[in-house]
């Protein structure tokens, strides 16, 4: 066994003193060490390592330490900076990505356009229109970003099955709220905070929902798709009015349906 | 009596005493001790007591950068040091007068 080995394992024994006297002690046994002649068998002089570490302990009155507040005193400073260093890292990090996971910041932007003729019906809550096949149809909402950074938006993803075949226009996001023309054709774009952008479909009312006379389909939300960072999601913005398309007579869907947006 | 035990006892005064004789190093007082009969005391035992006399303050030491090895460290007896040599030898002198009274 060579000296530093036997150091080491003395200093493992007085694991419980705080660092700085454990590195002070080692010094110190070290040196003594050194006095001795170069081929003393060390077991046999000094005892074992263990030893040797509880007679020091007896002879320099080094009570054992226990509790937490010695385990940590025991560790060198450095890794304990290292390690909350470390866990201040990770924590911020799950901080940031639960976060970001949960950075839900569109908004309803305060205007809606709901079909011609939709109109409050007895019965029905919200507004309700009666589908007429290939008529004009035109429905959209604003929306707002309530939080504090730019998010992405990526479109409006209604499920396939809907009765109407439509273009996604869009206005040019501004902060006035306005609605009015002239719309542009949708494209992903960034809408930063507190800024409005109108996105209404427009085209005709059309067959894909194979419904039968006397149905009424019911939306009350209006799904956004957008991306925050590396993260994509959709939000279902609720509609200030819920709007039911009313089937007066079926409506059986195409052989080869046009989906859109 | 374990004579080892028994020396423990008094190792605190025996190691004063030796340092008290001039400034002088760990080995120095270890060699000394075994030579004047405290061969039973382990070496730890010795470097665990100076340890402690440093730390109240009874010793006082300085490093010495040596020729053939590292820097070695001198101990040497401080006024404090002196006072509680003085008083144990007394104490001691008491203690082992009453106990060959006993003995003889």
């Amino acid at each position: 066994m060579t000296r530093e080995d036997y150091l080491r394992q003395v200093v493992y024994w007085l694991n419980d003193l705080p660092w700085g006297m454990r590195q002070n002690l080692l010094a110190e046994i070290r040196a003594h060490l050194d006095e001795l002649p170069a081929d003393t068998d060390l077991r046999a002089q000094l005892g074992t390592p263990e030893a040797y570490a509880k007679e020091l302990r007896a002879a320099a009155d080094l009570e054992r330490r226990r509790g937490p507040i010695a385990f940590l005193r025991a560790r060198r400073p450095r890794n304990l900076i290292l390690i909350a260093l470390v866990l201040t890292v990770t924590g911020l990090a799950i901080g940031a990505v639960v976060w970001i996971d949960r950075y839900e910041p569109l908004a309803f932007g305060g205007g809606a356009q709901y079909p011609a003729g939709a109109k409050g019906v007895a019965g029905i809550s919200g507004e309700s229109v009666v589908f007429r096949k290939g008529r004009p149809f035109i429905f959209g909402i604003q929306i707002t970003n309530t939080g504090r950074y730019t998010v992405r938006i990526l479109g409006v993803p209604y499920a396939a099955i809907h009765p109407w075949t439509a273009r996604l226009l869009m206005t040019h996001p501004n902060y006035s709220g306005s609605m009015t023309r002239p719309y542009e054709r949708f494209r992903p774009f960034d809408l930063k905070p507190h800024q409005i952008a109108f996105l209404v479909f427009k085209g005709v009312y059309a067959c894909h929902t194979g419904a039968g006379a006397g149905l009424t389909m019911t939306y009350s939300d209006f799904p956004i798709r957008y991306k925050f960072l590396w993260r994509t999601a959709t939000t279902a913005i609720p509609l200030p009015e819920d709007l039911a398309f009313v089937f007066r007579t079926s409506c059986p869907p195409p052989k080869n349906p046009t989906l859109t947006p | 009596v374990d004579q080892a035990q028994l020396l423990k006892g008094v190792l605190e005064l025996a190691v004063l005493a030796v340092i008290a004789r001039g400034e002088t190093y760990g080995y120095e007082i270890l060699s000394t001790l075994e030579s004047a009969g405290f061969d039973g005391v382990g070496d730890a035992s010795v470097y665990g007591t100076l340890r402690r006399l440093e730390q109240a303050g009874h010793l006082e030491s300085r490093l010495e950068a040596s020729d053939s090895g590292p820097a070695r460290k001198y101990y040497s007896v401080t006024a404090r040091g002196a006072e509680q040599l003085q008083a144990g030898t007394e104490t001691w002198k008491g203690i082992s007068d009453a106990l060959e009274r006993l003995v003889k």
